[in-house]
């Protein structure tokens, strides 16, 4: 229960301090396979959202609400719309969380 | 002299309170049995009285139809997918490819989007004045049109989409918007119908002008259409659906008819937002008497609006009385399933053609000693009652004085 429940804080919480790349990835996998239900095994870093993972324009914003409730950053910008790859969102969140302070 | 094409309807279901199809719902509505329970979550609202609903219970199947086609639903848009594609089911048309080439249209409404997509699109902006964690598929649960969109796109329907969203008319005013876009031939077929989710919001408005009853401990025995007991209405919720189609096109694909649509209007009172007005209920029926060409006389069976509120009740008998006298029986299915407001007239509409098509009339639940104050009219009461039923009218009443009047014509072959 307690798992559940730390899980569950962590996934709602803010971050106080920059994650890491490995954590990043993670947390961006984590929210890909939950908010779009697609398997872990296919949410690898060079996968393309569209192509691959058969994400449009609404499911990329609703990504963006997604990670904005998880680390507090602020995604709705034209970056956005660059975002072609899993690894490419990271990138977004690496480089925002530099600008950002949270 | 070209002659006025004629509307039937080939397809037609529902889900409310009472299940989902006609077979729970005609028990239902046969042995008395009641769809209303206590919503013990709503005394957490400060300020409202009522703790009564008319929920659907039955888990609605969605999962198959996958995340692009459910994530702009809500559950209003959720219970309009379930009767729309039953009722396309029943009309022999859901596969067909005439669904998706132009040639059907849809007319669906509700009386908003789904509430709770409302309200967190709503805390964002107007609470906490940030786009930070707006999920864009809010907008689209809470969007007035959220159920015709979102019908469309699972359909693929490439014909007209209207969305009739006149809360406690959005239903019937489907339906006219479907029999006018096959009577000027711009649509040989038209799914129509009209949903409700429930919600607490909805309930509130009633309940802030003492519409709502408050027999809390008692949910089975309200709300009480024309009883002088009553003490308000139910809110519901629930789905109506129908597939109409010009008679031709419905004969040349081998079409079963379940029923004719014979007879349409819409007007408004044009006096106030929410007090019901006698004279134009009134205007209402005999402008869609005269839309059938059929006298009242003629009229075997009315099912009335009838939502238990103190005033509208009257109103409604005293219209309904000034067109017909005290002939025809009458009742209200809002004693069963509460009122579902934008599902009501689709749900009322299904559920006269199938009692017309049967040969008999509901009684209205609840409804045991008539108010004085309500005019003389021939209620049906306690028990079902056999009634051969040639033309029955359906009308329902809305807020901003919007009344709807449909005739319907049991149908025959050979008519």
């Amino acid at each position: 229960v307690s798992d559940t429940v730390d899980s569950e804080t962590a996934r709602r919480g803010r971050a106080s301090a920059s994650l890491r790349r490995d954590e990043i990835l993670t947390r961006v996998r984590d929210v890909l396979c939950r908010e779009f239900d697609l398997a872990l095994e296919a949410v690898v870093p060079t996968a393309r959202l569209a192509e691959d993972l058969d994400l449009d324009s609404i499911d990329a914003v609703a990504l963006a609400a997604q990670l904005e409730q998880e680390t507090g950053l602020l995604l709705k910008e034209e970056r956005l719309q660059r975002m072609r790859t899993v690894q490419d969102v990271v990138d977004v969140v690496i480089e925002l969380q530099g600008q950002q302070r949270v | 002299v070209s002659t006025r094409p004629r509307v039937v309807v080939t397809g037609m279901t529902g889900v409310c309170a009472l299940g989902a199809g006609w077979k729970p719902v005609r028990e239902a509505l046969r042995s008395g049995r009641s769809g209303i329970t206590t919503i013990p979550e709503w005394e957490t609202v400060e300020g409202l009285h009522t703790r009564l609903g008319a929920r659907v219970t039955e888990p609605l199947d969605v999962a198959r139809l996958g995340r692009k086609k459910l994530r702009g639903m809500g559950r209003v848009a959720l219970l309009a997918a379930q009767a729309a594609e039953s009722a396309l089911a029943d009309a022999a048309l859901l596969g067909d490819p005439r669904v998706s080439d132009g040639t059907l249209g849809l007319a669906f409404g509700s009386t908003s989007g789904s509430p709770p997509s409302m309200l967190a699109y709503a805390r964002a902006f107007g609470v906490a004045r940030s786009t930070r964690g707006v999920q864009p598929t809010d907008y689209l649960k809470a969007m007035s049109h959220t159920v015709a969109a979102n019908l469309a796109q699972l359909f693929e329907i490439r014909g007209r989409v209207i969305p009739t969203c006149s809360a406690c008319t959005s239903g019937s005013q489907a339906i006219g918007a479907g029999v006018e876009a096959i009577l000027l031939g711009r649509q040989p077929a038209m799914l129509v119908g009209g949903a409700e989710e429930l919600h607490e919001i909805e309930a509130a408005v009633f309940d802030m002008l003492l519409a709502t009853s408050t027999r809390n401990d008692a949910p089975a025995r309200t709300p009480r259409p024309f009883d002088a007991a009553r003490d308000g209405l139910v809110v519901g919720e629930g789905a109506g659906a129908l597939v109409l189609e010009e008679l031709g096109f419905a004969r040349a694909r081998g079409a079963r008819i379940r029923g004719e649509i014979l007879g349409w209007a819409t007007s408004c009172d044009g006096v106030h937002l929410t007090s019901p007005d006698a004279a134009g209920m009134q205007r209402v029926m005999e402008l869609a008497l005269a839309d059938a060409g059929v006298a009242p006389g003629e009229i075997d069976y009315v099912n009335a609006h009838a939502t238990a509120t103190r005033r509208g009740d009257v109103a409604e008998s005293a219209a309904t009385h000034a067109v017909f006298g005290a002939r025809p029986p009458v009742s209200s299915l809002k004693g069963h399933m509460g009122h579902t407001l934008g599902a009501c007239g689709a749900l009322e509409a299904w559920c006269t053609l199938a009692m017309m098509h049967e040969g008999w009339v509901a009684p209205t639940l609840n409804l045991e000693q008539v108010d004085p104050l309500c005019a003389p009219l021939d209620y049906v009461t306690a028990a079902p009652r056999a009634q051969e039923i040639h033309h029955a009218m359906s009308n329902n009443f809305a807020f901003g004085g919007v009344n709807t009047s449909l005739v319907f014509r049991r149908w025959s072959e050979g008519q």
